[in-house]
């Protein structure tokens, strides 16, 4: 394909073959072999293929679209400062980013007032990791919950709980102090002989090690941290904006801590934004650190278009309820995940869950990927994990905050009629499937889509 | 004395202009960027947003394929695999991890001290000549900013890659001759370090060339985009490679090893594709040319008047001033900011001058016009006070 020719006039096979040669290989490969359709448009909580075909978003890009797709405020706010002044050249101050700091301000715990802007959760986790250093000199190692995710890029990577993702590129990494999830007494003895600059921890912990914390070990944690001057980190890039059923996941344990993160629902599902939220102290001691800089701290100072969405979203997520409606709409979800575990235990483990931030903890891949391909044709898109390696990854539930009840019942329906469907199945099956994922990316592509019946072609 | 003049605090823009709240017109030599408002540009933009702007990315992405498609074309020689990421500085970092997935051993990124490598960790250890944090996967070695020619003799076996922009303020695109970057790429072909060219500020257009490459006789490994393809509107960078840098690490891997939550989205997507059309049927790189031209021109209004620049540069649309001192710097820019020209704070005695790619020219002239008179002006100031 040529850029002359319009991406407007190619078919399902050119646009999978462009994405082959030009972008990600392996991703055009699955895409194929699990007969996707092409993108058209979203609204609300569905998504629309141009094939006329309309799927619950039940991924919701992992928390990205708390307020929905294409919410009305937001997009109305974003094609307005699209129009009027959507750029942000250094040197002059635009209102869009003061606004955003004002409401932040208004929703954050107390004291977190010093900002730093990003365009994504990595960047600000990359400048949350810089704060600690220079707050705390001298003190080299960083406490991190095993599972844990703050971003992969080159810097953020020497954070990362998944050691998946990690070793590729770290082999080492002697200062990192990797705890059990739910294990305070863990970080009380890593901090204790006060050479741990920070603590970065997601008050729940996400993506497809999803798990809810004991009440007290977020408060223990808080207490360690503060008892040993080491800071305390609390990633809310997943769970903040009301996806817990608190506008900040932190709220439920009673705990502020020294520097927040904050992005994905923060979009309002249009552009890209994060923030690292911290406070005077932090900011301060890292100015005095010998190690400072101008300019250390700083960020990606996103568009005009961002911080409109961004401010956006924060008054949508008030005006309509959200942290309380996911307590309330999400308790259906939450009590429908549990029924399906009692019911399934020969293919799920537990249902963690918290407004929400829900998900089924499977028992191997394969029953991940079944779960999630036989969903998918009942028209629905879950929150898969990508994550072939784990023992029992957990296929994630993250709807808007906007879902309707009825559009839970729909699911819950069709996660019955899935896991009845898979209790057909053999257990032999199970394990040959899970053999098979964990090799599938050697295995040659037109093999991948023959054992997939797939008509498509590798031609990439 | 200088006085400080008040930020612009910004109402509206069109291309180069800002009006401001308080109603006072500027010209905008600061972002570096594409430029508000084009029609064709702002227009695709909206009506993707008004279907999807990101996306779950579980159905196909038809902007997405356009955007890498594009990006294929317009990027030379082997350069075809494009990674979206949501910043230049992303983009940059991308290009250093795939060199620490390539070299799992190598400690050593090798750069320019005092030049930008963004706001990443990495960038400012690079721009620093020191790690900024402890356990840093790559250490950065840098040769001074005013010895670039030295890093040739830095690239060896334990240098994961090598980055440089093809110019930067400071240096001109010349400055490095021909047969030197052919030996960079000698170098970094003996030694495996991957070859990572900065055009995240002179490309796409700047230098007056589609990209900064184009000038330089080489093809570098991974070559890196900014915010200009996002239109200054929607945060994006790329980091465009060759297919063989890229399977060397991700080649037949789980796709999730590398990404990012809203890297590749529809929006982003379609504004790269946007804008790199509006680059090429525009001609933008020809009206960067003009600009350089305008500069040269006006260049001799300069000679025999006392002013407090030492170096006045311009590639393309790319204008750098090298003062005196720090002091006649911050003057200078007080100077362009009582004449309603918006600049990015002077570094030390150095001043960038970048108006957005789509500026018109009576709006660049203007810019020029406002830049002489306060070179004019503050020079006059100088020999009034050295003669009191």
């Amino acid at each position: 394909m040529t850029g002359k020719a319009s991406a407007s006039s190619l078919d399902r096979q050119q646009i999978l073959t462009a994405l082959g040669r030009h972008w990600n290989p392996t991703a055009a490969l699955m895409m194929a072999a699990t007969e996707r359709q092409v993108e058209s448009h979203a609204h609300g909580s569905e998504v629309f293929g141009e094939d006329g075909s309309c799927s619950l978003d039940f991924a919701g890009s992992y928390g990205v679209f708390l307020v929905g797709h294409q919410n009305d405020a937001v997009r109305e706010a974003v094609l307005h400062e699209l129009e009027r002044a959507p750029a942000i050249p250094p040197g002059a101050t635009h209102p869009a980013m003061a606004e955003l700091f004002s409401l932040l301000l208004e929703i954050l715990p107390p004291g977190l007032d010093r900002f730093t802007l990003g365009c994504s959760g990595a960047e600000v986790s990359e400048a949350a990791l810089r704060a600690a250093y220079l707050a705390r000199p001298g003190r080299h190692r960083i406490v991190i919950v095993a599972g844990g995710y703050h971003g992969k890029t080159l810097g953020a990577l020497t954070v990362l709980g998944q050691e998946e993702h990690r070793r590729d590129f770290l082999p080492g990494g002697s200062d990192l102090v990797v705890v059990p999830p739910g294990d305070a007494a863990s970080v009380r003895r890593a901090v204790s002989s006060r050479d741990v600059a920070a603590v970065f921890v997601e008050p729940v912990l996400g993506g497809a090690y999803l798990r809810v914390p004991p009440a007290d070990f977020l408060p223990e944690v808080s207490r360690a941290c503060a008892e040993t001057d080491t800071l305390l980190v609390a990633d809310e890039i997943q769970t903040g904006f009301g996806r817990t059923g608190r506008m900040f996941a932190v709220e439920h344990f009673g705990v502020v801590p020294d520097i927040i993160l904050l992005s994905k629902a923060l979009t309002g599902g249009f552009v890209p934004v994060a923030v690292a939220a911290m406070t005077h102290e932090v900011a301060s001691a890292a100015r005095r650190s010998p190690q400072w800089h101008p300019g250390v701290l700083e960020g990606t100072t996103p568009s005009a278009l961002s911080m409109a969405a961004a401010t956006a979203t924060i008054r949508e997520v008030r005006r309509l309820g959200l942290p309380e409606r996911a307590e309330r709409v999400g308790a259906a979800l939450r009590d429908g995940l549990r029924a399906a575990v009692r019911k399934h235990p020969r293919h799920l483990v537990d249902a963690p869950g918290i407004g929400m931030m829900t998900g089924l903890r499977t028992r191997n891949p394969a029953v991940e990927n079944l779960i999630s391909m036989q969903m998918s044709a009942r028209g629905i898109h879950l929150g898969h994990s990508l994550n072939e390696q784990m023992d029992q990854p957990v296929l994630r539930f993250y709807p808007p905050l906007t879902v309707r009840s009825e559009q839970i019942q729909r699911v819950l329906q069709a996660l019955d009629e899935s896991l009845q469907w898979l209790d057909r199945r053999p257990a032999w099956l199970m394990r040959r499937i899970t053999w098979l994922l964990r090799r599938q990316y050697q295995l040659p592509p037109p093999l991948v889509l023959k054992l997939m019946h797939s008509n498509l072609k590798v031609n990439w | 004395m200088s006085q400080d003049v008040p930020a612009p605090v910004i109402e509206r823009q069109i291309g180069a202009q800002l009006t401001a709240r308080d109603g006072s017109l500027w010209l905008d030599a600061s972002s570096g960027g594409f430029g508000s408002a084009h029609p064709a540009v702002t227009s695709a933009i909206a009506d993707q947003a008004l279907r999807t702007a990101l996306s779950s990315r579980i159905l196909i992405s038809r902007p997405l394929a356009g955007a890498v498609a594009a990006l294929a074309e317009f990027c030379p020689g082997p350069l075809s695999v494009s990674y979206l990421c949501n910043s230049g500085n992303e983009a940059l970092d991308s290009s250093l991890k795939l060199a620490k997935g390539t070299h799992p051993g190598r400690p050593h990124v090798l750069g320019i001290r005092g030049e930008s490598y963004g706001t990443l960790s990495h960038g400012q250890s690079l721009r620093q000549g020191r790690s900024v944090f402890p356990r840093a996967p790559l250490r950065p070695l840098g040769v001074p900013a005013d010895e670039p020619e030295a890093l040739l003799d830095g690239v060896d076996t334990s240098v994961a890659a090598v980055v440089i922009a093809p110019a930067a303020p400071g240096r001109p695109l010349g400055r490095l001759p021909r047969a030197w970057w052919v030996e960079l790429r000698e170098r970094c072909n003996r030694t495996g370090s991957l070859l990572v060219l900065d055009e995240r500020q002179t490309g796409p257009a700047r230098l007056g060339h589609d990209l900064g490459t184009g000038a330089l006789g080489i093809f570098p490994d991974v070559l890196l985009l900014g915010e200009t393809l996002g239109a200054d509107a929607v945060p994006v960078g790329a980091a465009v490679m060759t297919a063989t840098a890229y399977q060397r690490v991700y080649g037949r891997r789980n796709p999730s090893l590398h990404g990012s939550t809203f890297g590749a989205n529809p929006l982003s997507a379609t504004a790269v594709s946007a804008v790199l059309n509006a680059v090429v049927t525009d001609q933008l790189a020809a009206r960067q040319r003009d600009f350089a031209a305008a500069v040269a021109r006006r260049r001799e209004e300069l000679s025999g008047l006392p002013a407090p620049a030492c170096t006045l540069h311009a590639d393309g649309s790319l204008l750098w001033i090298r003062t005196r001192d720090q002091a006649a710097a911050r003057e200078l820019a007080c100077e362009l900011a009582r004449r309603k020209v918006l600049i990015r704070p002077p570094e030390g005695d150095l001043l960038t001058l970048a108006p957005p790619l789509t500026a018109e020219r009576a709006d660049t002239d203007q810019i020029l016009q406002r830049l002489f008179d306060g070179l004019k002006a503050v020079g006059a100031a100088e020999t009034q006070e050295n003669t009191r």
